[in-house]
């Protein structure tokens, strides 16, 4: 009867939210309702007549409908009903909810639930009361742990300037706290106990322990954030007792704990408490909060940290066997710490945690394909692996797509053109400036700026602007600085209005772009720029050009990163001059990321938006040259960083061309999932290659034309990164440019 | 190829669904939609995945792609995105019948 009882209560709290919400009164709800229990009544009957589907007798009433169970129709009742008040919900009125649920910390989610589960599955079995621990852990027990220290610790963290809007401070303001508290008591108190139920009384036992831990962490009088030693232990506590629990959940004895790991994990996580605290020794002293950096010291603290990370590693050691390869994936991090030990601590301590983090990944990595394999999950070929691998990341770029270009709708607000600017930068540009001119609406000012010019785009310009506009020579460029920045910095000098915008010669602009590019700077300022649409009209071109438009959605990420697009650059005039604009990056050969690394660092909101509909650019003549560029950019826009441009690299060729190798290989080895997950990333690339090139109006046929686009891309690059290497300065359009500046 | 029917099943009648909505103008599709589906498919997997640990219910695994522990089938999540997009079409399909603004906003 446990199902029957199950189906039961999913039904009284569906229809209790609906009721909630106002549904029950509406006749629709019941029609809907009425609907759908018809169809339920059929469809399931075929799946449970077919087999698909089959119940364990001493766990449903036995009465059924047809060969349906009656329990079937209320869990379908159940889901109706929460998916129509769902839908129905009033969200605005729950912005409430969505400040606990940031305040639960998403981003550590993972760090709790991964423990429970993994641990849980590496000693036992995964249980209900192990599933249910793992959700317990992923949310409910967060909102418990943040939650309590942001009851206490708002103010402090406020006013931590690491710790200020980062993910690690403190989100529900003082005033909510009521609504805070009985959030986590309503989230917590009733799932633990039903866990305890599940788990019986030795699980009980630990999540009462867990849960107790992690309040004392903040809550006075224990308050052991603020006892040295105790402190470290206690947060590591945080994340080793949910993995401790995980396998008590999934039914492991207590003699058959894996505590040597168990161990391990509390050092490890006690160094990397100490480690982190070194960074917040001023601000701590200063705030007069209590720390183990603070009362040990900053170098004593690195030493504790060194020698916990080293016995963490030597006791995983001493298991031997697949467990050594762990051991050495742990091995760094002692070394981490010991950077802290010489020069200055803290300014060290706030390098190394970034070691930390990224060093979390590749450990993380290691360790789980430790466990993969003790796990005999070898059962799973590489082939299935590599296939269902690409396939995610094709679904989460198409991810990616759909949800910027919902977030990249502008919002149309008019600005005067009288108030706009157009520095158009020129060197040889005789061919394509005619067009970028004309492109231009007559009221804005346009300054066209010839950076020696060997050809006759001074002529071309003044003739096609008539006497609207202004075309002036760069004049000597000075010593130290690029020929673009100076001749961009040339122009916003005379330029007289209030918003700047810098146009490349090539870039040809719509009717709208001008005023949806004011319209944005006019919103908070900043330095934004666009991602217009490349033109291309060869063959050669629309084979190898499309790689670009992809690589912008592969790399949407980066766009939360200090980064803009030269061709169509927005700004406004006074907080360009204030922060000294090309002046201040006059030596550099990437001018647009310099740029918006200053603004930056100047606390300057820097965006890159969609552009395609906004306006045209036109690199390249020919494939060449956009073989050239490639092999030109890629390797300083990966930051000089040789890990970086690799992986780079084999993301994108696992993304874009794997999916295809896979699926040839999968047909040939008759591995049927690997042939279907090849088959999903396949689909899925079709469909992420054909949105991309309806939004960058390209010929649908280019589609045809992709593994030679990838496989022509992924050599440049590789041409780039062996350029870099050898330390070839980059060459442009025959000239060499200046060096990295630094 | 057995084991693909059930899958075939679940996206041939999505399709259905897909096109009902787009022939009768119900305009499920947006926002709320995905908001649905976002908070109520992980419910259900989740008392699926106690019900199939429990042994509540089973998934046969000769006629489903792959089953994952504890005895999810893999076609279950899509399923139960079927069935959230058909619960919002049929309700916004019975506003629309009965002429209340059930069905619209």
């Amino acid at each position: 009867m446990e199902y029957t009882l199950a189906a039961s209560a999913a039904v009284l709290v569906g229809v209790s939210l609906a009721g909630l919400h106002g549904l029950l009164a509406r006749r629709a709800y019941w029609y809907g309702l009425a609907a759908f229990a018809a169809l339920t009544v059929v469809s399931d009957s075929v799946l449970v007549s077919n087999g698909i589907f089959t119940f364990g007798g001493r766990f449903i009433s036995g009465i059924r409908i047809g060969p349906m169970p009656i329990e079937d129709l209320l869990y379908g009742a159940a889901l109706y009903s929460l998916a129509v008040t769902v839908h129905e919900w009033n969200w605005n009125a729950l912005r409430k909810l969505s400040e606990l649920f940031r305040a639960s910390r998403p981003f550590s989610w993972v760090n709790t639930a991964l423990p429970c589960l993994a641990c849980g599955i590496a000693v036992g079995r995964p249980t209900a009361a192990l599933i249910a621990g793992t959700v317990y852990f992923l949310a409910p027990y967060n909102l418990l742990l943040y939650g309590a220290n942001d009851a206490f610790d708002y103010e402090s963290d406020r006013r931590n300037p690491r710790k200020n809007g980062a993910v690690e401070g403190g989100l529900v303001p003082p005033d909510r706290r009521a609504l805070l508290w009985s959030a986590i008591a309503v989230t917590n108190i009733p799932f633990l106990a039903f866990l305890a139920w599940l788990g019986g009384p030795v699980a009980g036992i630990a999540l009462a322990a867990t849960a107790a831990v992690a309040l004392v962490y903040s809550v006075p009088p224990l308050r052991t954030k603020e006892v040295p030693g105790l402190d470290a232990l206690t947060s590591s506590l945080h994340f080793v007792l949910p993995c401790a629990t995980g396998a008590l959940l999934a039914g492991a004895a207590i003699g058959a704990m894996p505590w040597r790991y168990l161990v391990a994990f509390l050092l490890w996580g006690a160094a990397s408490q100490a480690l982190g605290a070194i960074q917040d020794v001023k601000f701590d002293r200063e705030a007069g909060i209590g720390s183990i950096a603070v009362s040990l010291g900053a170098r004593p603290t690195a030493l504790a940290s060194v020698i916990l990370y080293s016995g963490a590693a030597a006791i995983v050691a001493g298991a031997g066997g697949p467990a050594l390869v762990a051991a050495a994936a742990l091995l760094p991090y002692p070394l981490l710490a010991a950077s802290c030990l010489a020069g200055d601590a803290e300014l060290q301590a706030r390098r190394a945690w970034k070691g930390f983090l990224g060093m979390n990944l590749f450990s993380g990595f290691l360790i789980t394909q430790v466990l993969l394999r003790a796990w005999g999950v070898g059962r799973v070929t590489g082939l299935e692996l590599i296939a269902w691998g690409s396939a995610a990341g094709v679904f989460t770029l198409l991810a990616i797509f759909a949800t910027n270009r919902l977030r990249m709708r502008r919002r149309a607000t008019t600005v005067g053109w009288e108030r706009i600017s157009v520095i158009v930068p020129a060197h040889n540009e005789e061919a394509n400036i005619a067009a970028c001119l004309r492109s231009l609406p007559r009221d804005v000012e346009v300054i066209v700026v010839d950076d020696g010019s060997t050809d006759r785009t001074m002529s071309a310009a003044a003739r096609t602007l008539g006497p609207l506009g202004r075309v002036v020579p760069a004049g000597q460029r000075p010593d130290g600085w690029t020929g673009k920045c100076w001749a961009a910095w040339r122009g916003a000098m005379l330029a007289s209005r209030e918003i700047l915008v810098f146009l490349d010669a090539d870039t040809e602009l719509g009717d709208k772009a001008l005023e949806a590019a004011a319209a944005e700077v006019a919103r908070g300022g900043g330095l934004i720029s666009f991602l217009t649409r490349y033109d291309m009209s060869t063959f050669a071109e629309r084979a190898v050009m499309p790689a670009f438009a992809l690589m912008q959605v592969a790399l949407w990420p980066l766009t939360l990163l200090p980064l803009a697009y030269g061709p169509f650059m927005v700004a406004r005039r006074t907080e360009y001059m204030e922060l000294g604009g090309h002046r201040t990056i006059r030596g550099s050969d990437q001018e647009d990321v310099d740029l918006a690394r200053l603004f930056a660092h100047a606390g300057r909101p820097v965006r890159m938006l969609h552009g395609a509909d906004l306006g045209s650019t036109r690199h390249y003549r020919s494939a060449r040259q956009v073989a050239a560029a490639w092999r030109r950019m890629y390797y300083a826009y990966s930051g000089h960083s040789l890990a970086i441009a690799l992986a780079g690299i084999a993301g994108l060729a696992m993304v874009f061309l794997v999916p295809a190798c896979a699926f040839v290989a999968a047909w040939i080895a008759e591995d049927q999932p690997a042939l279907l997950g090849a088959a999903v990333g396949l689909i899925g690339l079709l469909v992420l290659r054909g949105a991309v090139a309806i939004s960058e109006r390209q010929p649908l046929a280019t589609i045809a034309w992709h593994p030679i686009t990838w496989a022509a891309t992924l050599w440049a690059m590789g041409l780039s990164v062996a350029d870099g290497l050898r330390g070839r300065r980059p060459v442009w359009r025959g000239t060499e440019l200046a060096g990295q500046p630094q | 190829m057995t084991r693909y029917i059930y899958l075939a099943s679940i996206l041939f009648s999505a399709a259905g669904i897909l096109f009902l909505d787009r022939r009768f103008r119900l305009g499920a599709f947006g926002p709320r939609l995905v908001r649905a589906i976002a908070l109520t498919v992980p419910v259900f997997l989740v008392i699926d995945a106690v019900g199939a640990a429990r042994g509540w219910f089973r998934s046969d695994p000769h006629l489903s792609v792959t089953i994952f522990p504890p005895g999810i089938s893999f076609e279950e999540p899509f399923l139960l995105t079927f069935l959230v997009v058909l619960s919002v079409v049929l309700w916004r399909g019975a506003g629309r019948l009965l002429g209340a603004p059930g069905g619209r906003q």
